[in-house]
């Protein structure tokens, strides 16, 4: 599509450089497209493998609960869980990746988790919080990654969009309009030029 | 002990109550019920019945539960001529309750509300004395026994701020307690009964403590006193796999439980097997009872199978409200008296 600009040499210099500008910022963006796509894929595959892993560590995990809770009447196993003994914290920062502000969660763990007595309590309920406490840091590391995914899938649609208003809208239209400014500025020489020959064919007659 | 005649009528009165035992074809059925509520309505027409009856919701099952075991702890000290004997089976519900009170007392500013509190109203003193108690720290009011376990622990707790040693300090008392009463009573099958516990709990607690990666000076702390096996015998293998263990007690009547739920553990990781397997150990001896005549045996045996059944029932709940497959299930239940 033509742009509405005035034909004269000072607008076609303008827009010869907002068109180098242009192929600038859409080479960029595609180069971050790029590099946005290979990373979100390898984000997707470590997510796959993270989220099958937690998946079957507390599959596990709620397998051995569910029988310790099966053996154990509800007021005891409540009692042996009365005072944890562990105690996390997570710290959270905002890590900038690509124009992006991802967010990052660090895990810090103080203490035992067994804190119960042994008299009572079965022995599943053991390998339950061993098994909880081996999924808590894979599913810290989990939401992180299923966090950045979404947030560079967004920046990836984002980018995406921008990277083709500028390959199908603005490039194509600047040129056309390049085009049609040259093609209007050589017009006009020509007119300037036959103009002049006239001039001087009426000076030379008379 | 077998000729106790004071027991002429209780004993009468529990062969009476025997028959109303769940039995295995009972559970069998309660395994293939299709949904939690199906195990409740197959359960109402037993013991449970009226227990039953007044639940609001399926998942409330465990107050009806409650309810029988109460009931049937009631009995034991109707029926009982020993009362410091069939008084342990309560005084576990004191210590349980002590703990749950002294772990809150040490949370300080998170105490969960009172009708929260995981506390169970079946032991000799009353929840709501045993609170008062707790939280003016006048333990006074209670037997000697519980007293000094109960100040031990409270002291250690006060000193270490480690609520795992009220409950690794009220377990040995509690056991200690049991030891001597029956040793004292000179009750010989109630003896054998706490000796077997004893070296079952040891024989759990060395293979998780183990597993838990502790030190030998941790299983130090946790082995109860009063069994039959030795504690050099735990501490010998200690180090080495844990099948050694099973081989140190193959020529005890434990060899062929530990070495099955070891090589279970090692295939499933999971203890259920050892556990099924002890509980299955305990309930053999238990049988022996069925062939004394008169004595304070088939009561405490009928208790005791009363609280087994009580078990599976929770774990075939357990499982049914939450999908658990049924061969699984099947696989876990225990023998029946």
């Amino acid at each position: 599509m033509h742009l509405s600009v005035n034909p004269n040499r000072m607008e076609l210099l303008r827009l010869r450089k907002r068109l180098f500008l242009a192929r600038r910022g859409h080479k960029l963006l595609k180069d971050k497209q790029e590099e946005l796509m290979k990373r979100f894929l390898s984000l997707s595959e470590e997510s796959k493998k993270l989220r099958e892993g937690v998946e079957e560590k507390l599959r596990a995990a709620y397998n051995n609960f569910l029988s310790a809770r099966g053996v154990m009447p509800g007021e005891m196993l409540e009692e042996a869980l009365l005072c944890p003994g562990r105690e996390a914290t997570v710290i959270t920062e905002v890590v900038p990746v690509m124009n992006l502000r991802l967010p990052h969660f660090e895990l810090v763990e103080e203490g035992d988790i067994f804190c119960y007595g042994l008299v009572g309590t079965s022995g599943n309920l053991d390998i339950a919080l061993s098994l909880f406490s081996e999924a808590l840091p894979s599913m810290m590391r989990l939401a992180e990654v299923e966090q950045w995914i979404e947030l560079m899938a967004e920046e990836i649609e984002r980018t995406r969009r921008r990277v083709n208003a500028l390959e199908y809208i603005l490039i194509p239209n600047l040129e056309e309009t390049i085009r049609s400014i040259g093609m209007k500025l050589s017009e006009r020489e020509r007119g300037n030029l036959t103009r002049l020959m006239k001039v001087k064919e009426m000076v030379s007659g008379r | 002990m077998s000729d106790d005649t004071r027991y002429a009528y209780a004993v009468g009165r529990i062969r009476a109550l025997e028959p109303r035992l769940l039995d295995k074809s009972r559970f069998d059925s309660l395994v293939e019920a299709r949904n939690a509520e199906e195990v409740l309505k197959t359960l109402s027409d037993t013991v449970y019945g009226p227990f039953l009856a007044e639940l609001k919701e399926t998942r409330g099952f465990e107050e009806a539960l409650n309810g029988e075991l109460k009931s049937v702890l009631r009995l034991v000290s109707d029926l009982s001529q020993d009362t410091e004997l069939t008084d342990i089976f309560r005084l576990r519900y004191d210590f349980h309750n002590l703990k749950v009170l002294l772990k809150i007392k040490g949370l300080g500013s998170q105490l969960p509300s009172s009708k929260s509190r995981p506390l169970i109203d079946a032991g000799l003193i009353g929840p709501v004395k045993m609170e008062n108690i707790v939280e003016e720290d006048d333990y006074r009011e209670l037997p000697r026994e519980l007293r000094m376990a109960a100040e031990k622990a409270a002291k250690a707790f006060r000193e270490t701020h480690d609520a795992q040693r009220i409950d690794v300090i009220l377990d040995r008392e509690m056991y200690a307690l049991f030891s001597q009463r029956t040793r004292e009573n000179g009750h010989p099958f109630l003896r054998e009964y706490v000796q077997i516990c004893v070296d079952l709990t040891n024989i759990r607690s060395v293979l998780r403590v183990r597993e838990l990666k502790k030190d030998k000076s941790f299983f130090g702390e946790v082995f109860l006193e009063g069994g039959k096996l030795d504690k050099s015998l735990f501490l010998k293998s200690y180090e080495e796999p844990m099948n050694n263990f099973a081989l140190l007690l193959s020529a005890t009547s434990y060899g062929a439980l530990v070495s099955e739920g070891i090589k279970y553990r090692q295939e499933h990781r999971s203890w259920s097997e050892l556990e099924r397997l002890a509980d299955n150990h305990l309930i053999s001896f238990l049988k022996r009872a069925k062939y004394i005549v008169f004595g304070l045996e088939p009561i405490v045996a009928y208790f005791l199978a009363r609280e087994n059944e009580i078990k599976m029932i929770r774990m075939i709940m357990v499982g049914k409200l939450n999908g658990l497959a049924v061969d699984l299930l099947r696989s876990r239940l225990r023998d029946v008296y």
